[in-house]
């Protein structure tokens, strides 16, 4: 006979909705024998509810629908692309269900890590990664000392200044301390170009790709980031510049401090928590709850999505895997959320995509991303 | 769509021969499930991880029990179920674990959906790296896994 007080305590926890009496009730009743059978078909038909009856799939290619979906239901796939992943934590909300195709990776290939080219005042390019750590020799009387990853420029001012940049390659990220003091991180495929010392009343740099900014204040000499033609300008604050070609959108995130973007005559104050866009067409739009976490991820070594779709995910792959990618049919439809880390190789960082769904194939250092299958 | 593994009844008969591949793939697919009930019942994803663990290790020592003409899958169910039971037993005697038990319990309750997301995705991201790996090392051991 099916005991009613066991089935509601058993439903309630659950559903995290015990008081302290119910729960030392509910776990009594389960450590008397006489309910062991009965604890245990509750238990059954709760796997059933939730892998069989739902259609939740060790695999999550499936429906997976935010809003229709218990919360834990969603995790289901986030959690299962993170023990698969081995470091990645990601789901996908596709529309369509279907099979998955296995793809072998056919040759490992490692993620980015610290690769960057500095080309000093006279032109010559010193490749840092195959550098030694300590004074870097640029030729040109500017001190500067290299540790793993990290190039830091001396305070004292050189008797020439001249004008340096650092470049990173595709799968190569560098940290940078300016002669003021300001700490510059550098993603993949970006590039920073500033003098050797800031001499004048401002303190200019130009930008390309990908960075990340804390600047040393000095009210009086106000710090301006050049990008493609707009000007974020600075006293003393941590702001994260993406302007990469391929992103329709040149985006400012500012998390401290106060910071002023312009474009032509157009110009936007920012906040902490608030992002500028400027578009392809010298549109410059403020956000006023920018997504911070996302904008900044990279720093950290995640890749952080918030309904990126494919070809958004697969640009930022080819930055850092310094792989190309491209599309054979129609793209996949559907939206990456989560984050994974950087430091997975790509075969793993594949693995996530596989469980998924997404159909690739790997030629060298060519990635063919398939359109859904009918 | 069948949860079944593809070609599970030969799978199943390499594992019961102790083929450390044939074990990877039944982990890789089932422990999903496994975790994700057993947080329902724990309530916490350290003790999550470890009944995942558990499990696959009991799989691994008994596979001769492993019949490979019958679905491995209920025998998942068993072997997760009777090791969440003997846990939530403990609790019923122990009034430490019982309140800890009630405080995850709380702690999960008190929370709004994407508020809940947000913070296991964040736990989640950093056990990725700690547990995870320790985890993967745990099996690679006993599983030779190639990389």
């Amino acid at each position: 006979m099916p005991n009613q007080e066991l089935k509601e305590l058993f439903q309630k926890y659950l559903d995290n909705q015990l008081t302290p009496k119910e729960l030392d009730r509910f776990l009594n009743m389960l450590h008397d024998a006489s309910h062991e059978m009965e604890a245990s078909e509750l238990m059954s038909a709760t796997w059933q509810e939730m892998f069989e009856a739902t259609g939740i799939d060790a695999r999550p290619a499936k429906v997976v629908s935010m809003h229709k979906t218990k919360w834990w239901r969603t995790i289901a796939a986030a959690i299962i692309i993170l023990i698969l992943g081995g470091g990645a934590l990601l789901y996908f909300n596709k529309s369509t269900e279907k099979p998955i195709a296995v793809m072998p990776v056919q040759q490992e290939i490692m993620p980015g890590g610290n690769k960057a080219t500095l080309t000093v005042g006279n032109g010559q390019k010193i490749v840092l990664d195959e550098t030694k750590n300590g004074t870097v020799n640029t030729g040109d009387n500017t001190q500067v000392t290299k540790t793993d990853g990290q190039l830091t420029y001396a305070t004292t001012t050189p008797a020439e200044v001249s004008y340096h940049t650092i470049t990173t390659p595709r799968g190569g990220k560098y940290e940078l301390v300016l002669p003021d003091g300001t700490k510059v991180l550098l993603d993949a495929a970006s590039s920073l170009r500033f003098p050797t010392a800031f001499t004048g009343n401002e303190r200019d740099v130009q930008l390309t790709g990908q960075g990340y900014f804390e600047v040393a204040k000095n009210a009086e000499k106000p710090f301006h980031v050049n990008v493609n033609g707009m000007q974020v300008e600075v006293l003393g604050t941590h702001f994260n510049i993406n302007a990469y070609d391929d992103e329709a959108v040149i985006k400012t995130t500012l998390l401290e401090g106060s910071v002023k973007v312009t474009k032509g005559n157009e110009a936007t104050k920012l906040q902490p928590g608030q992002q500028a866009q400027l578009n392809k067409d010298g549109n410059l739009q403020l956000i006023k709850e920018a997504d911070t976490e996302e904008a900044t991820a990279w720093i950290n070594g995640e890749f952080l999505l918030n309904g990126s779709d494919v070809a958004a995910f697969m640009r930022q792959v080819s930055r850092w895997y310094d792989v190309d990618v491209v599309y054979e049919g129609k793209l996949p439809e559907g939206h990456f959320k989560g984050k994974t880390s950087r430091s997975l190789n790509l075969s793993q960082m594949f693995k996530v995509l596989e469980y998924m769904g997404i159909n690739y194939k790997i030629e060298g250092k060519k990635i063919i991303i398939k359109a859904d299958q009918p | 769509m069948s949860n079944l593994l593809p070609n599970e009844p030969e799978l199943l008969q390499r594992l019961i021969d102790g083929d450390a591949e044939a074990f990877r793939s039944v982990y890789e697919h089932y422990q999903g499930k496994v975790f994700l009930f057993a947080f329902r019942f724990t309530k916490s994803h350290s003790q999550a991880e470890e009944t995942v663990q558990e499990v696959f290790i009991k799989l691994w020592e008994r596979r001769m029990l492993v019949d490979p003409a019958k679905r491995l899958e209920p025998y998942i169910i068993t072997i997760t179920k009777n090791f969440l039971l003997d846990g939530l037993k403990k609790a019923a005697l122990d009034r430490g674990l019982q309140h800890k038990l009630y405080e995850q319990m709380q702690a999960l309750q008190h929370h709004s959906v994407d508020e809940l997301i947000a913070k296991e995705i964040a736990r989640l991201q950093q056990q990725a790296v700690d547990n995870l790996s320790g985890q993967q090392k745990r099996f690679t051991c006993s599983v030779g896994r190639k990389n």
